[in-house]
């Protein structure tokens, strides 16, 4: 076993950026879908 | 015997105001053999007259009797000379023989027979019926037996008859004695000789029995005369009651008396009737008389003609010379057929030259003729104080025997030519509804001519009326001027065929009076004054644009004209007026001008009725052409009309009729300024007026309050099978179909628009608390909502107002008004139930809907209102109900309330599916839309971005938004809140509020998002969102959240954009070299990755904004430190750290490690928005 040092990290500062996109859709299927049964949704 | 001696041997004729011949001599009348002049065979030798005439004017009855009597004296006389000795017996024997020999009965007793006297008593006729009795003659004559060539034998010189009794009869027939009359008619026609006529004719209480139509008159009288000439004559009719087969009365007194004097003859008449009748004569009409009174005085001229050439210019020349008569009539009553005089006095006098010449008798001179009568009255005409005065006349009459030939076919028979001034007054004169009153006539020449059958008058001059009126109308102080002719004849156009008279007039007049006026619209003006003062209209409720101002009261169609009709004047010029009359026939009439009639108001404006050149005015059913006219109203209150009448008359059933073309503007409360075009035909018969429509007649009114306030209204009004207008009595009916009627109710924020249906108005009994009653069907009509914020959808209405005198209830049908609706969607939405009270003007009414089930095959609120669209627009079950009233006064403005219960709804719409919607909201105002504050709506639950449960809400409708006191769901995390809020109900105005979430599970709501994916998190926060909803755009600002205490966050490393830390890393521990700077910056952002996968905060709080981009930004700044699930210790291989290559591998964080996050996570919340409408609308679309 390689001997290991132990590492001391200081509080860490973080800026962090998340971009969250959400995208509703009737794809051709779901299109399909609906025509076959219109009270689907 | 006591004769007046004769003062002259004058060879004058007696004449007894008629004509008679000279006694002839005994033995003319013995032998009958004419002397000269011959005469035809067995007739009394004719003295040919120059102009022997012989149509001799007819000899009057008492003339007859003393030939009579002269005729029987002189057989007498001449055998009491033949035989002295029984010269009585023989003188009897041959009177008596000659007598038979002339069929004449007789009985003669001779008392004393002399040379020259006679006296005795004789009989003449049937004993029991006799002619003639002289119960005492005495004769004194002078006898020459020798006398020849003609001469007379005796000549009588003195006749004196005591007590004759004498019996004639004077009828239809004629004159008639009896059985003496074939002896009478043939001395009437031998010539008479004036030297013949005895010195003295006396005949005293003489009884002369006159047998007429009308009965038996019984005259007593006295008459004396000298050499043929009359010199005195009294004749008195003693009271007595008559019956005859023309008639029956009875005399009150009469008598006749007669002097010459001079040259002429002075007669004074008195007759006294009490009642009298006479029989139908040919026109079939009895004529009855009462106290009548008659007063002759009269000189006729009786002049003394010596020249016999005089003699032959006319038997009757003697009475030709100045004539002077006086007249006075009286009766108390004169009726004949339908027409009954009363209390009559008529004065006539004459003042004339009186000539007869061979065939001519003329006439000339003035007279003066006045008249009254108190009443007279003829069928439905009354007359009163009717007084004629011609002071002047100028009298012409002229008589000619002369036979018509054909050079000269006017010749012969009689003239009458009258002319002069003439003033009547009529103090009353009524006649079905006509009345006038106080008039007079000052006709300065009126010129009649009578000949034969015809008879013409001409007349020219002025009239005057103090009152003239008809049913309403009433003209004061009327001046008129008339001129004209009539004319009357048998004969005359066509009227002939009976020989029936016929008559024409031709009349012009001006008629102009300065005090007209018309009280028919005062009743119905006073109750529409009283009605429209005590109307308040309510204050508008939407101001948006200013209301059409309420016409003035005076400026009301009833209330102006009446003003104007209190007091006008009126000028007629130049009116001609036609008339035709004829026996049995209707009047024909035609009135024409040529110059416009105006009537002008003292309050102003004016009424002009211009005439159509070529046409009449009115004319009578006969008259060929047919009436037209103009007609124009105008003036300030006053309705603008104008009009024109044309195809006008009389139908054959006595019915007006005719076209009517009108144009009006009015203002007829409730309706404001309205205005029409009306074509059509009129109709007036028996009091009733009907107006029927040609073809529709478009209608619009600026403003009418019925039931509210509604303002720009169009229409067209077509007719039904009912007139559009019956007027009858006072009393008013219009009936009609109305078609495109468009009008805005701005008081109730809608209009309505392509409205048809009936309408049946009709007045209502005066006194009656509503002037009017009208039944109105609406068979369809479209309802729109012009609130800013449409509250519902087009709809239909359907259905009947019916209001009668004292109220109005109606009910309507409300149905969906888009076709695809209605296919889903049977029956009505709603039923609207109106009532008012005329006396109050107050009324409700009802809005219900009853149970409005929704399904996604049949109804759906988005068809009701587009206020749901942002709510729920499809897939929507349960059931809903609303009831609502609007209430009104007649000083307030309309209230409403309304209650809206919600019952189990399940629904969809862009904020996702909710199900089990309830409510039961209370409406203080429908219009606008108000409630108390607190009306709950809840939702069980509602799937959306987040899921919510629990959805409760506490709003008040405030009109134009709604107050949201309070609104709570459950969410994965906890609860959700908005802070009190308004939320507009205009479309297009933002609305604010701010979300509110305290001890919210963030770790769920971030679960429950697609968030989820991305991050986790543990913990509760408790935070204010404000945000601005602007469309479908949410805007959030200075939104902030804090954690509530402790708790955990992860994020996936693949999330994050971008990530920039800061930290030292240190290798520690007592062997560890030291080492050279070298970039840590990829092994703290290795590191800064770890402590975000799994961070323990302690300290967490985030601002919420809605960035420029359309996204929504998180700015989270959080304490906390590394708390991986194992704990955990950054160790490096001492290697590396020796080699310097610490940071050339990732390092583990060491749990614990501090982290001082700053995240910044943004939403793509527009695109998310987007999204969801273009879904909602693909799935609509692919329906």
């Amino acid at each position: 076993c390689t001997p290991t040092v132990r590492v001391e990290v200081a509080p860490i500062s973080i800026y962090a950026k998340l971009d969250h996109d959400v995208r509703i859709r009737l794809d051709e299927d779901a299109k399909a879908l609906v025509q076959q049964n219109p009270n689907l949704f | 015997m006591t004769p007046t001696d004769p003062t002259a041997d004058q060879n004058d004729e007696l004449m007894f105001p008629v004509r008679t011949s000279t006694l002839g001599t005994f033995s003319r009348v013995i032998s009958g053999d004419a002397k000269a002049g011959g005469g035809e065979k067995g007739r009394p030798g004719k003295k040919t007259k120059k102009g022997g005439g012989n149509g001799r004017p007819p000899k009057s009855g008492a003339g007859k009797a003393g030939q009579i009597i002269g005729l029987t004296l002189c057989g007498v006389a001449v055998i009491g000379v033949a035989a002295v000795v029984a010269r009585k017996e023989i003188a009897r024997e041959i009177a008596q023989g000659w007598l038979r020999s002339q069929q004449i009965d007789s009985e003669l007793k001779i008392g004393r027979l002399g040379l020259d006297h006679a006296e005795g008593s004789i009989r003449l006729g049937k004993a029991t019926s006799p002619d003639v009795i002289l119960n005492d003659f005495r004769i004194d004559y002078d006898l020459n037996l020798f006398a020849g060539q003609g001469k007379p034998m005796a000549r009588f010189k003195r006749i004196h008859l005591t007590k004759p009794e004498i019996a004639l009869s004077l009828t239809s027939k004629g004159l008639n004695f009896g059985t003496l009359d074939p002896l009478i008619q043939s001395i009437m026609s031998s010539p008479s000789n004036k030297g013949e006529a005895p010195h003295e004719v006396l005949i005293e209480n003489a009884v002369v029995r006159l047998k007429t139509d009308y009965g038996t008159i019984n005259a007593t009288g006295r008459v004396q005369m000298q050499a043929g000439r009359l010199q005195q004559l009294n004749l008195n009719i003693p009271s007595t009651r008559l019956s005859g087969p023309l008639g029956e009365g009875s005399l009150r007194d009469g008598s006749i008396h007669a002097r010459s004097v001079g040259e002429g003859l002075k007669i004074e008449g008195k007759f006294a009737v009490g009642d009298w009748e006479m029989k139908p004569g040919k026109a079939g009409d009895v004529t009855r008389l009462k106290g009548v009174q008659l007063d002759l005085t009269s000189n006729l001229p009786y002049r003394q003609l010596e020249q016999a050439a005089n003699l032959k210019a006319s038997p009757l020349a003697e009475f030709s010379g100045p004539l002077e008569a006086h007249m006075k009539v009286a009766a108390d009553e004169l009726t004949t057929g339908m027409t009954a005089l009363k209390g009559v006095k008529a004065d006539a006098s004459i003042l004339a030259a009186l000539s007869f010449e061979r065939d001519e008798t003329r006439l000339e001179g003035q007279s003066r003729f006045q008249g009254r009568a108190q009443s007279v009255t003829q069928g439905a005409m009354l007359g009163r104080d009717v007084y004629l005065d011609a002071s002047s006349l100028n009298l012409s009459f002229a008589h000619s025997s002369k036979k018509p030939t054909p050079q000269a076919p006017d010749a012969g028979g009689s003239h009458i030519w009258v002319d002069g001034p003439l003033q009547a007054r009529i103090g009353l004169y009524r006649q079905d509804g006509v009345e006038v009153s106080n008039a007079r006539a000052d006709l300065e020449k009126v010129a009649l001519h009578i000949a034969g059958a015809e008879s013409d008058i001409s007349f020219k001059g002025s009239a005057y009326a103090g009152r003239m009126s008809a049913a309403d109308l009433s003209l004061d102080r009327v001046n008129m001027t008339v001129s004209g002719n009539a004319k009357a004849e048998a004969g005359l156009n066509g009227a002939a065929e009976n020989g029936a008279s016929a008559w024409t007039a031709a009349i012009k007049t001006n008629l102009s009076s300065r005090h007209g006026s018309y009280k028919g619209l005062d009743e119905m003006a006073a109750t529409r004054r009283k009605d429209l003062q005590a109307v308040v209209y309510p204050e508008p409720v939407g101001t948006d644009t200013p209301p059409v101002p309420v016409a003035p009261i005076k400026a009301d169609a009833v209330i102006a004209l009446q003003d104007a009709a209190r007091a006008f004047s009126l000028d007629a010029n130049d009116i001609n007026i036609k008339l035709d009359g004829a026996a049995g026939k209707p009047v024909a009439f035609d009135v024409r001008t040529k110059t416009p009639i105006t009537v002008i108001p003292e309050t102003g404006g004016k009424l002009t009725l211009t005439p159509d050149g070529t046409r009449p005015l009115i004319a009578s059913a006969a008259s060929a052409t047919r009436a037209a006219f103009g007609l124009k109203l105008e003036g300030e209150n006053l309705p603008e009309v104008s009009a024109f009448l044309s195809d006008m008359g009389f139908g054959q059933n006595g019915q007006l009729g005719g076209k009517l073309d009108v144009d009006a503007k009015f203002n007829f409360a409730p309706v404001t300024a309205a205005v029409t075009k009306a074509r059509g035909r009129f109709t007036v018969a028996g009091g009733r007026t009907a107006f029927v429509l040609d073809d529709c007649m478009p209608f619009s009114a600026a403003r009418a309050d019925i039931g509210g306030r509604l303002e720009g209204l169009t229409a067209n009004i077509c007719a039904t099978e009912a007139p559009i207008l019956t007027m009858e009595r006072g009393q008013w009916q219009s009936a009609g179909a109305f078609e495109d009627l468009k009008l805005n109710a701005p008081d109730y924020e809608a209009r309505l628009s392509n409205a048809k249906g009936r309408f049946n108005a009709f007045s209502t009994r005066s006194g009656a608390p509503n002037g009017a009653g009208f039944r109105i069907t609406v068979a369809s009509a479209e309802a729109h909502d012009t609130a800013d914020k449409t509250r519902f959808n087009p709809v239909t209405v359907a259905g009947k107002l019916d209001q009668d005198a004292t109220r109005m209830t109606g009910r309507l049908g409300v149905k969906p008004l888009n076709p695809a609706v209605r296919e889903r969607v049977t029956g009505d939405l709603a039923r609207i139930d109106i009532v008012q009270d005329a006396r109050s003007d107050a009324g409700y009414a009802l809005i219900s809907t009853g149970d409005m089930v929704f399904s996604p095959d049949g109804l759906q609120p988005i068809d009701l209102t587009p206020q749901v669209a942002t709510v729920a627009t499809k897939n929507v079950t349960g059931a809903a109900t609303f009831d609502g009233r609007f209430d009104w006064s007649r000083t307030g403005t309309p209230t409403s309330q309304g209650r809206l219960r919600l019952n189990d709804i399940d629904f969809e719409g862009p904020v996702g599916k909710a199900q089990d919607l309830r409510g039961d909201i209370e409406f203080t105002s429908l219009s606008p839309l108000m409630t108390p504050p607190g009306q709950i709506i809840s939702v069980a639950s509602l799937t959306t971005a987040v899921p919510l449960t629990d959805i409760n809400t506490s709003v008040q409708f405030r009109g134009d938004h709604l107050a949201l006191a309070a609104a709570t769901a459950m969410s994965p995390g906890g609860q959700f809140g908005l802070e009190p809020m308004d939320v507009p109900l205009a479309e297009n105005v933002p609305i604010k509020g701010a979300l509110t979430f305290s001890q919210l599970d963030f770790g769920k709501i971030i679960a429950a998002t697609d968030l989820g994916r991305d991050m986790k998190f543990e913990g509760t926060v408790t935070g204010r969102m404000p945000f601005e909803v602007n469309g479908s755009r949410i805007n959030f600002a200075q939104g902030e959240l804090h954690g509530d205490g402790p708790g955990r966050l992860s994020i996936q490393r693949a999330a994050l954009q971008g990530v920039a830390s800061s930290g030292a890393v240190t290798a520690e521990g007592p062997d560890v070299p030291a080492q050279a700077p070298a970039d840590a910056s990829k092994v703290v952002e290795d590191m800064a990755y770890q402590a975000m996968e799994n961070m323990a905060y302690s300290d967490m709080s985030a601002t919420i904004n809605s960035l420029e981009n359309g996204r929504l930004g998180f700015n989270f700044k959080i304490k906390g430190r590394y708390d991986p699930p194992k704990k955990q210790e950054a160790r490096v291989s001492y290697v590396d750290v020796i080699r310097g290559r610490l940071f050339d591998k990732p390092i583990d964080l060491p749990s614990d490690t501090g982290v001082d996050l700053n995240l910044d996570m943004t939403l793509n919340l527009d695109q998310v928005l987007d999204d969801l409408m273009a879904f909602e609308a693909q799935k609509a679309g692919l329906k």
